[in-house]
């Protein structure tokens, strides 16, 4: 069988009566919106029954992409300068960066509006933070890492989610080397 | 004491600078999150290529000189849209921000010369003689100038109220208090 891919797209496995199958959820935010399941900190499960999905993302991922839908502004708002809300574009682009990398990041981010109408997303780690900010054509990523400044832009196209994928995960392992070094090293 | 009368052609490594802080709103659909402790908004640090700040003293913060900025500082809030409360200001001396290695940053004196030169210059709200900026090197993105500019506040800096806002709550004055505890116990571990 062929797991059908494209670009911004988001997948997922459901297991249903008749054995496995993939299910494309749209690009189109209102049709996210759907598909979303209700929040919920639910952890791994180990017995899988028929309808019940299989989950291969962070444990809070659900949660930031209940957060991000409902910043949504209503039909016709402007959102220009108001950081309460989240552009469509923008948030189409955060949900699926967070699919796409949600167990190559650190932690549960905190997440708001910046000014330019990106999205700041903050990690907390033990010894400090690393914050994404994610627009519609680019992910920036900083980090200090024993006090090494660490600080990527990178852009998006349909297919670099993979990489961007990469690229986070090599700052988290560092996040999380530099913190146990650091720790160590006080005993 | 007399209010203290900056250089207006540079800023002194032993000066006080401060960036104004005001209030962000939460994203609608994530009111339920909490800011980690020491943590400040990213917001307050986004500007251009070069990032607005204030002189708050030739050494320490001085009370005469936060007297003549908060009214100014107050007024850009509320010319903003939406309007903003101001909060006070995130403060750290000039050398913690020269000697940052992450990225060189440049601090320049640049006083802003009132709209209405009749009136008392300490009454012209146009004008603010304490005003200097930071950059960082040509072609640097802002962005990261914000973030690198976040980053050294959160670890170097503290926090100052305005002498002559209304006073605080006691439950505002005890999370001020808590959250400048927290910034210099994170100081004195480094």
């Amino acid at each position: 069988m062929t797991i059908p891919t494209a670009p911004a797209m988001t997948a997922e496995i459901l297991l249903s009566e008749t054995g496995t199958s993939w299910i494309k959820t749209s690009t189109v935010l209102r049709k996210l919106q759907q598909d979303v399941p209700p929040a919920t900190h639910a952890g791994s499960s180990t017995g899988i029954s028929p309808g019940e999905s299989l989950s291969f993302d962070a444990e809070w991922l659900n949660v930031v992409e209940q957060r991000i839908l409902a910043s949504l502004p209503p039909e016709g708002y402007s959102v220009k300068g108001d950081t309460a809300w989240l552009q469509p574009d923008v948030a189409s682009a955060a949900l699926d960066f967070f699919k796409r990398t949600s167990t190559a990041l650190p932690s549960e981010p905190y997440i708001y509006s910046s000014q330019a109408g990106d999205l700041v997303a903050e990690f907390p780690v033990t010894h400090g933070k690393m914050t994404c900010i994610i627009s519609s054509k680019f992910v920036l990523v900083f980090a200090v890492v024993n006090d090494e400044v660490v600080q990527k832009k990178l852009l998006r196209t349909p297919t670099s989610l993979d990489s961007i994928r990469s690229e986070i995960q090599a700052v988290t392992q560092l996040l999380n080397a530099g913190t146990n070094g650091k720790v160590g090293s006080k005993r | 004491m007399a209010k203290w009368v900056p250089n207006a052609e540079e800023v002194g490594p032993g000066e006080t600078v401060g960036r104004r802080l005001f209030d962000q709103p939460s994203l609608v659909g994530a009111t339920d999150q909490k800011a980690a402790l020491r943590s400040l908004d990213y917001r307050n640090f986004e500007d251009d290529r070069e990032v607005s700040l204030d002189r708050l003293g030739k050494g320490n913060p001085e009370k005469a000189v936060m007297r003549y900025l908060t009214p100014r500082a107050e007024a850009a809030g509320r010319a903003r849209k939406p309007s903003r409360t101001f909060d006070g200001w995130t403060a750290i001396t000039v050398k913690k921000l020269a000697e940052h290695k992450g990225m060189k940053l440049t601090i320049a004196a640049s006083p802003i010369v009132g709209q209405n030169p009749a009136e008392d210059a300490d009454k012209d709200i146009s004008a603010n003689k304490f005003h200097c900026h930071v950059s960082g090197p040509d072609g640097s993105e802002p962005y990261f100038l914000a973030l690198h500019l976040q980053m050294l506040f959160e670890r170097h800096g503290t926090l100052e109220m305005s002498p002559n806002s209304s006073p605080p709550s006691l439950l505002k004055k005890a999370l001020l208090g808590i959250i400048g505890i927290f910034m210099r116990l994170a100081e004195k571990s480094r």
